[in-house]
């Protein structure tokens, strides 16, 4: 049973989805085009909305979200991409890949091995621009976050912690294990939408050399 | 240059600002915009322009300005020692401008912030719909950055309209009532000492930013600290991190927060928080989400009579 929570005056999350796809919720929710949701945002197993208390009152929207989401029998979505993304993992750019080896107790050559051969799902996009949540990591390279973030961690990096590994779009500040980087400028600020890779689709990594990073 | 504004002095941190960037925190962009929007609203009001304008906004300490144009401009929020070529005008109140006049913004006196509007609209190009600044992106403003010395500002339908005033009723004062209201949040019953949280005051730590507010001096512990799953977080939502220093999110916050949240501040107490001094102290008061409801209606009716303005636009 889909259960409806406030948080504070301008939030409601909706929780509970059972089979139900957060993604398929999500692109459900913003096609009604509501006028009183300010930002929908789409997690593992919730889903978030933003909206105008001055519009409406929390109490009457989860009310009114109720009605929309009874009864209705929702498909999930299946216009799933899959994304190849190449990756550099020359120590130069990966900067954790010998602590990532050595916390892990595997040879660096098998930690590129067991990133790199998987595909991983897109969790959540977002929390920094253009932030991409992948998971699930290979369970041999479940590391806790770094103790002391670092406070610049260059554009296209690729890092793991805990069962997912992530890619940072921009530069900023951060905490996770870098084990590699992309060429690819997947985050641009000039296009709606700024990034394409949407929740729920696949990302596949092909390893790059160091020359074919700097060729791209 | 007719029809613009130069920066002859930008101040410690000046931005322009709107509410226009709806719908982009799905991609990990905050709505960015003034973190007091009720100052920034009133201040478009005085110069006939909607609630979702620019402003800048000025913190602590203001630009100096030339302006080249014929016009209005206003400035509201925190009280501020402003003077037009070299005389003392008010806050709170419309201003008539001519080519070449100086304006002159120096402290900001009981709150941070401050908002500057003009009756024209910034020939600027929008960026996610609109022209807030988000420097970590830069994007917004006028190069994605705050105003900075010699920048120059073009604006288009420049308007003169009727002298106006704010009316003593929505004008207040960020050094006297120093009480929060906020609703419990959903990791409110990890509080340890509930107590200490709603009795001791907390102060405003200098270390505040855009992104978020950081309380000091009343340290919460929460009485199980296993990690827990991120969530969506917005304006007002109060954090606790490990240190157990509560941070206060604001307008170029994250869209998702793994940090426990005990409570969330009333939307219409946001503005008030964001003019409290570094240093000064507050303290927080629980109410329901029916109450904070009733005071958020309470204001709507109150713009919509007194001033015509449409809080739900």
């Amino acid at each position: 049973m889909i259960k409806i929570v406030p948080s504070g005056d301008s939030i409601i999350i909706i929780n509970n989805l059972n089979n139900l796809k957060t993604s398929t919720l999500t692109d459900y929710l913003e096609k009604l085009e509501l006028n009183e949701i300010e930002d929908i945002i789409s997690l593992k197993s919730s889903v978030g909305i933003l909206f105008n208390p001055h519009k409406i009152s929390s109490s009457d929207f989860i009310k009114k979200t109720k009605n929309l989401l009874s009864n209705k029998n929702f498909t999930n979505n299946n216009k799933i991409k899959t994304w190849e993304i190449p990756i550099c993992y020359d120590k130069d750019f990966a900067i954790d890949l010998y602590e990532i080896s050595t916390k892990c107790k595997i040879d660096v050559d098998q930690v590129i091995k067991k990133h790199n051969n998987k595909t991983y799902e897109v969790d959540i996009v977002g929390f920094l621009p253009g932030f991409l949540y992948l998971g699930k990591l290979d369970d041999s390279l479940h590391i806790p976050r770094k103790n002391n973030p670092r406070t610049h961690i260059p554009e296209g990096s690729i890092g793991i912690a805990g069962n997912q590994t992530g890619i940072y779009n921009i530069e900023s500040p951060g905490g996770w294990n870098i084990i590699g980087r992309t060429p690819l400028r997947l985050f641009d600020k000039l296009k709606n939408p700024p990034i394409k890779i949407k929740q729920g689709d696949k990302i596949i990594f092909k390893e790059i050399t160091k020359e074919e990073f700097y060729n791209y | 240059m007719n029809n613009t504004i130069e920066i002859l002095r930008a101040g410690i941190y000046s931005s322009i600002q709107d509410l226009r960037r709806v719908g982009f925190k799905k991609y990990g962009i905050p709505k960015s915009g003034p973190m007091d929007e009720y100052s920034h609203i009133l201040t478009n009001w005085l110069l006939n322009k909607d609630i979702y304008s620019e402003t800048i906004e000025i913190t602590h300490y203001g630009p100096k300005i030339r302006i080249n144009f014929k016009g209005n401009i206003a400035i509201f929020g925190s009280n501020c020692d402003a003077q037009l070529n070299n005389k003392k005008i008010k806050i709170g109140v419309s201003i008539k401008v001519k080519n070449g006049d100086i304006l002159d913004i120096k402290k900001c006196i009981d709150g941070n912030r401050a908002y500057l509007g003009f009756s024209g609209e910034m020939k600027l190009k929008k960026v996610f719909k609109s022209l807030s600044t988000y420097e970590k992106i830069r994007i917004g403003g006028i190069s994605g950055t705050k105003l900075n010395k010699n920048d120059t500002i073009y604006f288009q339908n420049i308007k003169n309209p009727k002298i106006k005033n704010i009316p003593s009723s929505f004008i207040k004062r960020y050094d006297q009532n120093n009480i929060i209201r906020i609703i419990k949040g959903m990791h409110f019953n990890k509080v340890d000492n509930k107590k200490k949280l709603l009795n001791n005051d907390f102060n405003i730590s200098p270390n505040s930013d855009r992104m978020g507010l950081r309380l000091t001096n009343n340290s919460i512990k929460l009485n199980c600290n296993d990690e827990i799953e991120s969530t969506v977080v917005t304006k007002g939502t109060i954090q606790i991190p490990r240190d157990g220093n509560p941070i206060i999110l604001m307008s170029d916050s994250q869209s998702t927060g793994g940090y426990p949240i005990i409570g969330n501040i009333c939307k219409t107490d946001i503005s008030k928080i964001s003019q409290i001094k570094p240093n000064k102290r507050i303290r927080f008061k629980i109410v329901s989400l029916s109450e904070s409801n009733r005071v958020l209606q309470y204001e709507r009716k109150k713009f919509e009579s007194k001033l015509g303005i449409d809080l739900s636009a």
